[in-house]
């Protein structure tokens, strides 16, 4: 049976999805990378593999996140693509009347507009942590709250405090101040959560024509508080979470596999589940190319470098494995 | 015949804007770090893009008054990172997230 994987990978999650040839969706994994994200790939293929009949086969694979060239490079991928491509392709199936995709990850967000199914317009987050996933990880461990708690502490609320969201670490003395005030926890966790939806859109949102339905997506949409304060902050009750809008940047990239593969002739660039075995080593190089001076580490398999990861610009991670990476250096 | 870039992208600053204390992401205003952003992003797309740094009254007299008002008005803040004139990021961005802007705009385009 052929089968198309897809695998977003970013700084804090990794999500496989496996899709039949139909197009129809299988099954998906949702793990942390936990800083590591070789291992997080070898985990995710591992899980995957062992919950999948013996009969399923890989015939293409596409990759997506920030370290797409890196899970390409360990994979070996079909094709890699933006993140914003591979959530338009999979709401486009999923939600194909979706007017606007919200995304809300660990590290970065996105707001993609879409009008008769094409991208009208589209923005991304600045810098600032404020608005992602991992700063309501980092205020939930603080309150001593499991982050899969969150959202239905959160719709307990009875009378939501105001948090300041513009900056994280505004907020985190805010919400200290409001800690010792006595308010309940209940409250300062959705009072989070507005900040957040606020946040999002008087910054990813700025300027956008938001039209419904609106589908958020991302692992942040677990959170139940979040998905309520969008409702209110929209004033809208169409906002839609998908099934699986954890791994919708999975689905994408395995819809693009699929397309990819369906005008292809030749054979998938998959190197098989036998990846998550294979034993990596990794040594560090500094790229001078530009101010940055990025540390990147360099990926060796049985003495062959065949990836490179890490940098501000994906310079290396684009480059063929066999690119000298010390004359780069010197430059 | 010189090749056009297919992808303009512009960063619109202004000096006395407020702005927010922490100061992440690039400053485009320093002509080292433009230069060394402009040498970056050559190497990742060749002649396809080009980066451009604009004040706030250069972007009104240049045909983006729209823009411009919407600035004024706190609809968009700045930096501002436009591509192709439309705005991607409102606020400060860094080296990734301006790749990763331009790299959207780009397969948006082929899609």
């Amino acid at each position: 049976m052929n089968h198309y994987l897809g695998i977003d990978i970013g700084s804090v999650t990794i999500k496989l999805a496996l899709i039949d040839r139909g197009g129809q969706f299988v099954d998906s994994v949702y793990l942390r990378t936990q800083g590591k994200p070789i291992w997080a790939i070898q985990q995710g293929l591992t899980q995957l593999r062992d919950r999948l009949p013996r009969k399923v086969s890989v015939s293409g694979v596409g990759t997506t996140g920030s370290a797409r060239y890196l899970a390409a490079a360990i994979v070996g991928a079909d094709v890699i693509k933006n993140e914003i491509t591979s959530q338009v392709v999979a709401v486009a199936r999923c939600v194909p009347d979706a007017q606007t995709i919200i995304e809300i990850g660990g590290q970065d967000s996105k707001i993609i507009i879409l009008s008769h199914g094409l991208v009208a317009d589209f923005g991304m987050n600045t810098v600032c942590a404020a608005g992602t996933g991992s700063f309501l990880d980092h205020q939930a461990a603080r309150l001593g709250i499991a982050i899969d708690e969150f959202g239905d502490r959160a719709l307990r609320s009875r009378n939501p405090v105001r948090v300041t969201g513009k900056c994280t670490v505004f907020a985190e003395s805010d919400m200290i101040q409001k800690q010792q005030m006595g308010h309940r926890t209940e409250d300062i966790l959705y009072g989070l959560c507005q900040a957040l939806a606020r946040n999002y859109l008087s910054n990813v949102g700025l300027g956008k024509e938001i039209r419904t339905p609106v589908v958020f997506q991302g692992g942040v949409a677990f959170n139940r508080g979040m998905v309520r304060a969008f409702k209110e902050a929209l004033e809208t009750e169409e906002v839609i979470v998908p099934p699986h809008h954890e791994a919708m940047g999975a689905v994408g990239a395995a819809l693009l596999a699929l397309e990819e593969m369906s005008t292809r002739r030749t054979r998938t660039e998959f190197k098989g589940f036998q990846v998550s075995e294979a034993e990596y080593a990794t040594t560090p190089f500094e790229c001078r190319a530009c101010s940055s001076l990025c540390e990147l580490a360099q990926i060796s398999l049985d003495g062959q470098v065949i990836a490179r990861s890490g940098g501000r610009c994906d310079m290396w991670e684009r480059k063929p494995a066999a690119h000298p990476a010390g004359r780069e250096r010197q430059e | 015949m010189k090749r056009q870039p297919r992808i303009v992208v512009t960063v619109v600053d202004d000096a006395t804007s407020p702005k927010c204390e922490a100061r992440c992401g690039l400053d485009l205003s320093s002509p080292e770090v433009f230069k060394s952003t402009a040498g970056v992003l050559r190497k990742l797309f060749g002649g396809k893009v080009k980066l451009e740094y604009a004040t706030l009254d250069a972007v009104q007299a240049g045909g983006l008054a729209e823009i411009a008002e919407k600035v004024k008005g706190g609809e968009l803040a700045l930096p501002l990172l436009l591509i192709n004139g439309k705005p991607r990021v409102s606020g400060y961005f860094d080296l990734h997230l301006l790749r990763e802007s331009i790299q959207a705009e780009i397969e948006m385009a082929a899609m």
